[in-house]
């Protein structure tokens, strides 16, 4: 697929924007799973 | 005249007509911002309301003690396995919900996004929350939950709805698992209570689809959907709903009667199912043809909303005055 700069630069802004929220998502995850464990610990 | 190209038979389109990757998913499948918005409209946030209120109740009221943060994990976990129940159904669903006008604005048949995508994110979603909530709670809850994602997606879904006017009655099942969630992730158990609770729901989901039913049949008329105005006519399905109501009533004053609650509790339950009982026979008794005219099933409809939230409502109060 041949793409125009502003096309290849739409797509990278896009490409890095979805890979923080992805990276949010996952932080997020292990957090929760690391609230989990510390509350049943001391449970 | 423009010709379709994905002919739908019998409410469904041929396997492969709608596209695999929508018409929107920009390049390379980097997403915007409102594609984002699109992941979260596929979970239906309004249905989770509900879902998520329901299951709290049952866990503050549930004997036993859960932390507040496992609690708050629980509630989450029990929503996210909603809305992946709800994006496999829309999953599903795309093409008969571009047929029908109160669904064609959905990500799927608007082509913001493609089935895969969605197919993906339900499972993911899925296997996750009930991963979760068996890790924070216990795997009873797990596995009832599990068990109300595949009830859903597959049994009222898939099975159900296409092929029954009954679907609302059986499939009603799926939306009445988050209590017992609930008090299963407080307890590692399920007794009368919970089961009380979710017959309540089960009983309630018949007059308040139907409700809806009746003022956009023509709409379920058109994508080929069973759903029992279209099948058996507005007579019968109006005679269903104050049979059903007759039932749900019963079923939410019993935990009183059977001294598993107190007297809120009992007193609202009887007060709420006087007036959705009196709004039921409104509408048995209405001759309304056209959905515009359909006043008394619109009021039951907006009103057994209220109802669910209300009778829950009452069941923490007197939990809580206990």
């Amino acid at each position: 697929m041949n793409w125009t700069p502003e096309e290849e630069a739409a797509f990278v802004i896009r490409r890095r924007k979805r890979n923080i929220v992805i990276g949010i998502v996952l932080a997020a995850f292990a957090a929760l799973f690391y609230g989990i464990t510390v509350s049943k610990v001391i449970t | 005249m423009a010709t379709n190209p994905h002919p739908v038979e019998n409410g469904r389109a041929p396997a492969g007509a709608l596209p695999a990757s929508g018409n929107a998913p920009a390049i390379g499948h980097a997403l915007s911002v409102s594609e984002w918005r699109d992941f979260w409209a596929l979970l239906k946030p309004r249905v989770m309301t509900l879902v998520v209120f329901t299951a709290a109740c049952a866990l503050l009221v549930a004997p036993g003690t859960l932390s507040p943060f496992l609690s708050f994990v629980a509630i989450l976990c029990i929503a996210v396995g909603a809305g992946a129940a709800a994006a496999f159904n829309q999953w599903w669903e795309a093409d008969i919900d571009g047929i029908m006008k109160r669904t064609a604005d959905r990500p799927l048949p608007a082509g913001r996004l493609s089935r895969d995508e969605a197919l993906g994110f339900a499972i993911i979603l899925s296997v996750a929350s009930v991963v979760t909530l068996g890790f924070a709670t216990n795997w009873i809850a797990a596995a009832w939950l599990a068990f109300s994602i595949f009830f859903y997606a597959v049994v009222y879904t898939i099975w159900l709805k296409p092929r029954t006017p009954q679907n609302i009655v059986i499939g009603g099942a799926a939306g009445a698992f988050p209590p017992i969630i609930g008090w299963a992730a407080v307890t590692g158990d399920v007794t009368t209570l919970p089961v009380l609770l979710f017959a309540i729901i089960f009983a309630w989901t018949p007059p308040h689809f139907w409700a809806l039913a009746l003022f956009v049949r023509t709409d379920y008329a058109k994508a080929g959907i069973p759903m029992l105005p279209v099948t058996h006519g507005i007579t019968e399905t109006r005679k269903q709903i104050l049979v059903y109501t007759l039932v749900l009533v019963a079923v939410s004053v019993a935990p009183w009667t059977l001294g598993l609650t107190g007297p809120i509790y009992g007193i609202a339950a009887a007060v709420l199912g006087a007036l959705f009982l009196a709004l039921s026979v409104a509408v048995f008794r209405s001759k309304s043809e056209e959905s515009a005219d359909m006043q008394a099933e619109k009021r039951l409809f907006k009103y057994s909303i209220l109802y669910l939230f209300l009778i829950f409502a009452a069941l923490v109060a007197d939990g809580v005055a206990a």
